[in-house]
């Protein structure tokens, strides 16, 4: 952690509203993907994002440094959506059409660089969403170390800070995720 | 057979880069001569290439201004939740009609800000006493706030229920004028608006 940070972070402690907002405007972009990655809908993942800094913020008071100052702020959003989506009944998502169609003004496509025709971003779109449903199918905390590892890329050992478990266990939900997974997306694997 | 399934893990370790060299070495070394576990790996690698395909969604800047927006109207509220009681029966009578959320949160926040800023201008004479409701509230916090489940206002007794949705059901009780119970209210609309239930209790007619 960074000086500057560290600065910030005390600054919001003792109440300092500035000093919190520029907190979160370091950490939210990947905040508000990790959400979408585990909720994948547009209009929980605005709702979850701000419950989730509100929450930052009712108990900053708390961090004590004794951990990197974004595994704080993740474990309170992986366990914000957890929570999320067992309090909620009906679980639906947006189409990816939404989102492919370029007139979105709010939410755009990482993953474009190479050119596709028709034909394949229509394959593509399938696959997309045969493995979102593949992950949603997963338990909270296997989904969690997954979403975590494959789309954020973050370390294991990161991951079990984040997720207040051991590395050995974080391995073992990886593992069993993606034995999971392999099964459920056994006919795309030809792709 | 035993070391092939010890592989089975270091397969996938090896996938996302999680080996050490020496780990690394020795797992090429018994790919090299064992055909099942070569195959496991290649069709981890056609797995992971596969999940690498999903497309991945991120905000626009429009998209972090709004939501930053809307979050630094909330933490206003939550820094400054000191209301006066009059504001809180016109909030409450707003808040109980039936309007969609995202207009009942809008009215109710327009609300709470008017309410804070005459409360403020007001009520500077009542310093925040550390008793029980305090200290509810800050545990509350630092549990889960989600856990409201529900309001209730009794508009004749001035009494507010608030419902916590625990193990063994909790209700945080108290008058609407303690700075506490307002704090809590002003939490609980502030950041449960979509799911809580707000109820008003009906005077009973004689
Ligand atoms: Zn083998």
């Amino acid at each position: 952690m960074g000086n500057e940070e560290e600065l910030l972070i005390r600054r919001a402690q003792r109440g300092n509203l500035k000093a919190f907002e520029d907190l979160v405007k370091r950490y939210d972009e990947k905040i508000m993907r990790l959400i979408f990655n585990m909720v994948s809908d547009a209009e929980d993942t605005r709702d979850i994002y701000q419950e989730v800094f509100l929450k930052a913020y009712q108990s900053i008071t708390n961090f004590r440094f004794a951990s990197e100052f974004y595994t704080w702020l993740y474990r309170i959003a992986v366990n914000t959506c957890i929570n999320f989506r067992k309090r909620k009944t009906i679980v639906q998502h947006d189409s990816l059409d939404s989102y492919l169609d370029g007139n979105n003004d709010n939410w755009q496509i990482l993953n474009t660089s190479e050119i596709r025709n028709p034909e394949e971003q229509l394959i593509n779109k399938e696959l997309s969403e045969q493995i979102q449903k593949s992950i949603d199918r997963l338990p909270a905390r296997q989904k969690s170390v997954f979403v975590l590892k494959h789309y954020h890329g973050y370390k294991l050992s990161e991951i079990a800070v984040i997720m207040n478990c051991s590395e050995g266990t974080v391995k073992n939900y990886m593992f069993r995720a993606v034995q999971k997974l392999k099964i459920s997306l056994q006919g795309y694997q030809q792709l | 057979m035993e070391k092939c399934k010890k592989n089975r893990k270091l397969i996938w370790l090896t996938i996302y880069n999680e080996l050490s060299s020496e780990q690394k070495s020795q797992l090429e070394i018994h790919l090299q001569a064992c055909s099942d576990c070569q195959s496991d790996y290649e069709e981890a690698l056609r797995l992971r290439r596969a999940l690498d395909e999903k497309i991945q969604v991120a905000p626009t800047a429009a998209q972090l201004e709004a939501s930053r927006a809307e979050l630094h109207q909330r933490l206003l509220l939550l820094s400054q939740p000191r209301l006066q009681k009059s504001w809180f029966d016109k909030v409450w009578q707003i808040v109980s009609l039936d309007f969609a959320p995202s207009w009942r949160f809008a009215t109710a926040v327009a609300l709470l800000t008017f309410g804070v800023l005459i409360g403020n201008f007001y009520s500077r004479k009542a310093a925040t006493e550390y008793n029980f409701y305090q200290q509810q509230i800050s545990e509350l916090l630092e549990s889960n706030i989600s856990n409201i489940e529900s309001v209730t206002y009794d508009p004749v007794t001035r009494q507010v229920a608030i419902e916590l949705n625990t193990l063994n059901d909790f209700t945080i009780q108290g008058n609407i004028e303690k700075p506490e119970i307002q704090q809590l209210l002003a939490h609980s609309i502030v950041v449960r608006y979509q799911n809580l239930s707000i109820r008003k209790k009906i005077p009973e007619s004689d």
